[in-house]
């Protein structure tokens, strides 16, 4: 397998559930045990109360892209071979947003309210990352 | 609520350095340039000064970097300290100096801003931590770094995000997107000491190279090295100054979120507030603008801060700027004047320095005279940092 060049996550004490969950090809994103919000991206206290009582639950899975951009001038060398890539803003059902890439899918075909669904691709024995693609697109391998 | 200094604070000097491409100044040397000019400017000295604001540098190994300007310039200030907020700094910057001013904490305050990211003088040492793409790969990692850096996106990828939302929202097209730096780099055209002097059409901004879709190259900043000043002090103060004082009338800020995830709404912004707050505090409005210099970094936000800034109704912005002849000098609404991030410099964060410089020039007559906007007395300056998060406004005027 080719060496992971692309920036990978390093978990840390507030977001390794997270991480944990996406290697079981799980999309957790965290809920308020005291005021009942829904967040992602993950931290150790609610933002709309502070509380720390914060469990993991998880997401559908499926979304809506509210945004995105075809990415031409890739910020690194290491994104350069897959340009042009989707950027795009993903809309979880639960109320959440996240960043991520719309993938096993033409960047030109991806339009703003289109169905996603997560696909987790392994970069590492670690680390599987979350990505969306179109509901009614191919069956892919997770690999990207 | 605390006393309004509406009026009563003044922009009496202004300077700046070499710009664009200065490949043997480091940023230190840009910062007291720029200073030096601006004491020049108000014919005040450098022991006058009792305050010292700098912001904005992307090296983030200068810590401490308002005191080691300080130093630099051998003031030692009872008022300093360095701030963060991108884009939106540098009007920070001025409002701070008024609220440390009208509280006596300081006389005159320095607010100077500079950097080299174009000939990365003095970077070596930072250099060697990113792959070779410069300052995109540098910008880019402002995003959370588990979250969002592993997806690729950049600074630029943002704002495309916003430039998608608006055009699927409203309708807004890619001859609107490119309007804007059309008109930009036409009054930049006109700029002596403008990076970018050759005039644009549509058709050349939109096939220049695509960076991040929607957005082209023409459509995005330029990178550049230089950096400017300004004092700031008392109306009081400022009567047996040199020059024609230009009074702080009206000041607002507001931060929302930084992080992608977290924005509500790309293309309404914080600027509502920001600037809500501005006109309140000058008891003005948008139909008293003489010219605005919106935060231009891409071609996207002027059309958002026309609607934001109440100029037209949400959604219109693309309308707006259609043709040009109502943004440009001579138009409704004169924006960018100077040609801003799109054209005349943009030292990354220090970039938001020059629209003010431009406005104080533009209040005190001293364009050349077919930049000149005919009888300015009143002037909008915004500011802009991150992703959208942070949010400054200033309302200029000379009575």
């Amino acid at each position: 397998m080719e060496t992971y060049e692309k920036p990978i996550p390093k978990p840390d004490r507030e977001t390794r559930p997270f991480w944990e969950g996406a290697k079981q090809q799980k999309l957790l994103i965290q809920h308020c045990l005291d005021c009942g919000a829904y967040q992602f991206y993950p931290q150790a206290h609610c933002r709309g109360c502070l509380s720390d009582r914060l469990d993991w639950v998880e997401s559908k899975g499926t979304g809506c892209v509210y945004s995105y951009s075809v990415v031409h001038r890739a910020p690194s060398t290491a994104f350069d071979k897959d340009a042009p890539y989707t950027v795009a803003l993903i809309d979880l059902p639960e109320g959440c947003r996240m960043l991520s890439n719309v993938v096993e899918v033409d960047p030109e075909e991806v339009r703003i309210g289109m169905e996603v669904e997560v696909v987790f691709g392994e970069i590492t024995p670690e680390i599987s990352l979350p990505k969306f693609r179109p509901v009614q697109g191919r069956t892919g391998s997770g690999r990207f | 609520m605390g006393k309004s200094w509406s009026g009563e604070i003044a922009i009496v000097g202004i300077g700046e350095s070499e710009i664009g491409t200065v490949p043997d100044k480091n940023p230190m040397q840009l910062h007291t340039q720029a200073a030096r000019a601006a004491l020049e400017d108000c014919g005040l000295d450098k022991g006058d000064v009792d305050g010292v604001l700098t912001g904005g540098i992307a090296n983030p190994l200068e810590l401490m970097h308002s005191v080691l300007v300080s130093e630099y310039l051998g003031i030692q200030p009872r008022f300093t300290t360095s701030m963060h907020l991108g884009g939106a700094t540098q009007i920070q910057m001025v409002i701070s100096a008024a609220n440390a001013i009208q509280a006596g904490m300081a006389e005159v305050v320095l607010i100077v801003s500079a950097d080299s990211i174009r000939s990365f003088v003095g970077y070596e040492m930072l250099l060697g931590m990113f792959s070779g793409a410069g300052v995109t790969e540098m910008f880019s990692r402002i995003g959370h770094p588990q979250f969002e850096v592993p997806y690729g996106p950049t600074l630029i990828s943002t704002y495309a995000l916003a430039a998608a939302r608006h055009m699927h929202e409203y309708g807004t097209t890619v001859e609107q997107l490119a309007q804007v730096a059309v008109t930009i780099r036409k009054h930049a055209a006109m700029h002596p000491d403008a990076q970018k002097r050759k005039e644009v059409t549509i058709d050349e901004v939109l096939s220049s190279k695509m960076i991040s879709r929607p957005l082209t190259k023409d459509m995005c900043s330029i990178i550049s090295d230089g950096g400017a000043a300004l004092i700031v002090t008392s109306a009081e103060r400022a009567r047996d100054l040199k020059k024609k004082p230009v009074l702080l009338l009206g000041g607002g800020a507001r931060t929302m979120r930084e992080r992608l995830s977290l924005v509500d709404d790309l293309i309404r912004t914080a600027a509502v507030d920001s600037g809500r707050q501005a006109y309140e505090m000058s008891g003005l409005g948008p139909k008293d603008m003489d010219f605005a210099e919106f935060y231009d970094c891409f071609s996207i936000t002027p059309i958002i801060f026309l609607e934001d800034f109440g100029f037209c109704e949400k959604g219109e912005g693309g309308k707006f700027v259609e043709g040009g002849e109502r943004i440009e000098i001579g138009g409704e609404i004169p924006i960018v004047t100077h040609g801003g991030c799109h054209a005349h410099c943009h030292p990354g964060v220090p970039s938001g320095i020059f629209h003010i410089t431009e406005a104080v020039k533009q209040l005190r007559g001293e364009v050349e005279e077919r930049r000149q906007v005919k009888g300015a007395r009143v002037g909008l300056i915004n500011g802009l940092g991150g992703h959208f998060s942070s949010h400054t406004t200033l309302i200029v005027g000379t009575e």
